[in-house]
């Protein structure tokens, strides 16, 4: 299947960016968009052209790494349930992400280059000792995740369409720097399962570098449960 | 960069496989010698070295296995025995089970890098075992 995609390029923090479009050809609708991106980037390559710079790590979905906004969502739970459907999404952009880069906005200032965003702020805080206490659970077997509309591969992806079928919409892919919420628990970039505990993604949210303080274990945190410990003790049974 | 590392990748995975032949290992070791000489010569790499370039960062990471695979090879040929999935087919027992040399082979080995186009020093630890001892394995 061929997919139109609409790219936020931009060389550096100093230097606007745009989207710019591209096709990607002869995509298997088995592959996530790391790998789609690592065919774009292989003919972008041979045309002697500067391929697009992309975050990922681990590639199934644990470590989040792969900061990619598709269409406006980072992360889409109302495509895990199945309510909304795979080929709306590629249509939908609806984040402050989005806003933020629409035409006429200078390069984003965050960024490294493309797609991928300068996170050295979240090596600073673990520097300090900042730290959130979470359980994430176990990421799901991808091969165990219900796949939607009898589609084999992931929520970002139309079904595979025949050559003579309009196209699907360009995919707008945008670098997440901005505040985004993961409401999913699948990643849209790698497609593999996330954490299976909702409220460890819904901690993560703009305002966590707060959450970190306050799980820090503060003179007055450890006073408190201290507090409950002894009040535990001291109540009657 | 990314035909050289598949290049590279197929040399290994059908040359230094997990079952290989002294053959099959001096054959790579010819092999690679000369894609590294073609890659230093004609390796296409997109973008400049101020910038933030991850094409740049993947060749250097090439330049690595085309150096590290020369010494893998070596390092195969050398130890005249097969020992589990490093598979050397001429040493196998008559069931076709891996069989190990340990009288002469039981240490793990250090290369030490002496210089370009020299070759590398080994270093042993020996294994010494106290309480339980080597034998052959029997998934029977």
């Amino acid at each position: 299947m061929n997919l139109t995609l609409r790219v936020w390029r931009q060389k550096n923090a100093q230097e606007a960016g745009k989207l710019v479009s591209y096709v990607a050809s002869d995509v298997s609708p088995d592959m996530s968009f790391l790998e789609m991106l690592d065919v774009v980037n292989e003919h972008l390559i041979q045309k002697g052209e500067e391929p697009i710079a992309f975050d990922s790590d681990c590639r199934e979905g644990i470590c989040g790494m792969c900061s990619l906004v598709i269409n406006g969502v980072p992360m889409g739970r109302k495509s895990r349930k199945g309510r909304r459907p795979a080929s709306s999404i590629c249509a939908s952009s609806r984040t402050a992400m989005s806003s933020r880069s629409s035409p006429g906005v200078p390069g984003l200032s965050l960024l490294s280059k493309d797609l991928v965003c300068n996170r050295s702020a979240f090596d600073r805080i673990i520097q300090a000792g900042g730290f959130v206490s979470i359980n994430t659970g176990g990421a799901p077997d991808a091969n165990a995740i219900p796949s939607l509309n009898g589609m084999r591969t992931g929520p970002w992806m139309r079904r595979p369409v025949s050559a003579a079928a309009p196209a699907s919409p360009p995919a707008r892919m945008l670098p997440r720097c901005s505040s985004w919420r993961p409401k999913s628990r699948i990643c849209h970039s790698c497609l593999r399962g996330r954490s299976r505990r909702k409220t460890a993604s819904a901690r993560w949210s703009p305002e966590w570098t707060r959450r970190v303080s306050a799980a820090a274990p503060t003179s007055r945190n450890v006073r408190r449960s201290v507090q409950k410990k002894s009040r535990l003790i001291s109540s009657p049974r | 960069v990314l035909a050289f590392h598949r290049e590279l990748g197929k040399v290994i995975w059908d040359y230094c496989g997990m079952a290989r032949t002294e053959t099959s290992l001096r054959k790579a070791l010819a092999i690679i010698p000369a894609l590294r000489d073609e890659f230093k010569k004609n390796v296409d790499v997109t973008g400049s070295a101020g910038d933030f370039n991850q094409a740049l960062e993947q060749a250097g990471r090439v330049a690595d296995y085309l150096e590290f695979a020369e010494l893998l090879c070596q390092d195969a040929l050398h130890r005249n025995e097969s020992c589990g999935g490093h598979f050397r087919e001429e040493f196998q027992t008559e069931e076709g089970e891996a069989r190990r040399d340990d009288a002469n082979y039981s240490y793990v080995a250090a290369w030490e890098y002496a210089g370009a186009g020299k070759p590398e020093t080994l270093h042993k630890e020996p294994l010494t075992f106290e309480n339980v001892h080597l034998q052959q394995r029997s998934y029977k």
